[in-house]
């Protein structure tokens, strides 16, 4: 059983604006944008599959592909624009979903036999990876 | 984009479709007309549901001028499967269009108030109350409440809808199926409809003979206007089952009253224009705008289409003065700043001309899509208007 995940983009308009000048910045000296600029899309949410361990970044992940929706967006698409992402179960997935326009929230979740999303807690992960 | 064989019959192929959408979706239900099309789509899921021991929801927009025997078809589906359904035989008021009467360009079936002119009565099954679906408007289009039940049955999970279209039907269905658009987990044949809801087209690539073969190999039942429309003479690609009254579907119109004479009596007097349609469609021309059309001698284009519309009601004739204005202004600002040409050809959505100005207007193209315009929204549309008639009076164009 499959099921989807809508996250809210906070600031898309922004980050987009971002992205546009450091890709003129970089039109000057390639990479030179994202060190002036910095991470384009900073606020952009994600979903990633969860399949196994990374020295370096914790878990190694496998970001998944968003269908964009803007039908409930406000005219500047600054707030109201959204990511809708389809899990499956038998995966574990990180999420990232913004709560505002500083802070967002981390978690992991699986999706259960009847379609539905359930958070789990770290711990259990590595658990969860060697019985799946 | 060119056809790949897959190596597979298309009956597997559909049922293969179909098992998978079964087990992705938590909810699923099937969009059924009482068509050849969506009868078999819905036999082969009803297999499945069945096999898995699931309940499926399935619903029946009942657009009240419709065919008996169409009815005894739907009738007899949603009694042969009541264990395995949730059933949303939907008899509201709903805003259809009417191309064969300018003075009712749109006309409300199962309007309140006029019961009495009501074509039939609605089925004891169907859902009457106004207030059964929260998303619901009096008069919503028909447009709009279909995505509308989809986005309110999918309650908040991953909901798939079975629809029964082929690619070879229609240009407008091919591009449906092939277009770019977004699906899920690749299948084109699944369209991503916003939100938690997905159309899955299983039997896409099924031919008119192959919907035949089924029947006849399988024996599943079938509307019975098919039969009628046989005997009337038609070829089994000429058989189509839509309301009547369409753009595109008044085409059909003549076969009414010799498939059905009793039911036909009640909707000359419901539908205004019906009869005058079916007396005329056929016709190329300038009766109802098919292919060349002609003018009076004496006028220019601009000034027959100016003729036609003084001889319009006059909402209707506001109503397409608006788009008018939009499409002059529209050219106005792109390479004809002292006004379109009066003649030009009518096919070419390229060149602006008065000649297809007429031709919508003939055509009786309530939403100027031959203008390239395309359909508001209900709640959109009263602004719209308003917006209009301030702009029309700044453009003074006509």
């Amino acid at each position: 059983m499959k099921a989807t995940l809508a996250l809210e983009y906070i600031g898309e308009s922004q980050d987009a604006l971002l992205k546009m000048y450091s890709m003129i910045i970089d039109q000057v000296k390639p990479g030179l944008g994202r060190r002036v600029v910095g991470n384009a899309r900073p606020r952009k949410p994600w979903v990633a599959r969860i399949v196994g361990r990374d020295r370096k970044y914790g878990w190694t992940r496998e970001f998944l592909q968003a269908n964009w929706q803007r039908k409930r967006a406000n005219s500047t698409h600054s707030r109201g624009v959204e990511l809708w992402f389809v899990l499956d179960s038998g995966n574990v997935y990180e999420v990232k979903s913004p709560t505002s326009w500083r802070s967002s929230d981390r978690y992991f979740c699986i999706v259960n036999g009847e379609g539905e999303i359930q958070r789990i807690a770290e711990s259990v992960i590595e658990q969860w990876l060697k019985n799946h | 984009m060119a056809k790949k064989p897959l190596g597979i019959d298309v009956l597997t192929a559909a049922r293969q479709r179909i098992a998978a959408v079964f087990d992705d979706f938590p909810r699923i239900y099937v969009s059924f007309s009482g068509g050849k099309d969506s009868g078999v789509m819905l036999e082969l899921v009803m297999q499945e549901a069945v096999k898995r021991n699931r309940r499926i929801g399935l619903l029946f927009v009942d657009l009240e001028a419709q065919y008996r025997l169409t009815i005894d078809y739907v009738t007899q589906t949603f009694e042969r499967y009541a264990e395995h359904i949730e059933p949303y035989w939907v008899a509201l008021p709903i805003h259809l269009r009417n191309a064969v009467s300018q003075f009712e360009p749109q006309w409300v079936c199962w309007q309140p108030g006029r019961e009495a002119d009501w074509v039939r009565q609605p089925h004891a099954r169907s859902i009457t109350h106004e207030g059964y679906f929260p998303f619901f408007r009096r008069a919503m289009e028909f447009e709009e409440f279909v995505p509308a039940f989809g986005q309110w049955y999918a309650q908040g999970k991953l909901c798939a809808c079975f629809v029964g279209i082929r690619s070879d039907e229609s240009l407008n269905r091919y591009r449906t199926i092939a277009g770019r658009k977004s699906t899920f987990d690749g299948r084109q044949w699944m369209t991503w409809c916003g939100d938690h809801l997905y159309n899955a087209y299983p039997i896409y690539d099924w031919r008119t003979e192959d919907i035949w073969t089924y029947n006849g190999r399988f024996g599943a039942p079938y509307n019975k206007l098919y039969d009628r429309m046989h005997q009337a003479g038609l070829t089994i690609h000429q058989a189509r089952i839509c309301q009547p009254y369409g753009d595109d579907q008044r085409k059909g119109l003549w076969l009414y009253h010799v498939i059905e004479p009793e039911t036909w009596g009640r909707v000359v007097a419901r539908v205004n224009g019906a009869n005058q349609g079916a007396l005329y469609v056929q016709e190329s021309g300038s009766v109802l705008g098919y292919r060349n059309i002609s003018k009076p001698g004496h006028l220019s284009w601009r000034q027959f289409a100016e003729s036609i519309l003084a001889s319009m009601p006059p909402s209707t004739a506001e109503h397409y003065k608006d788009k008018i204005a939009v499409f002059l202004m529209w050219y106005q600002k792109r390479g004809y700043p002292h006004g379109i040409p009066d003649a030009g050809p009518v096919a070419d959505k390229g060149q602006p001309s008065w000649t297809r100005i007429c031709k919508a207007l003939l055509r009786n193209d309530y939403w100027c899509k031959g203008l390239s315009f395309s359909q508001h929204k209900t709640e959109a549309f009263s602004k719209y208007q308003q917006l209009m008639k301030r702009r029309r009076s700044q453009w003074n164009l006509i």
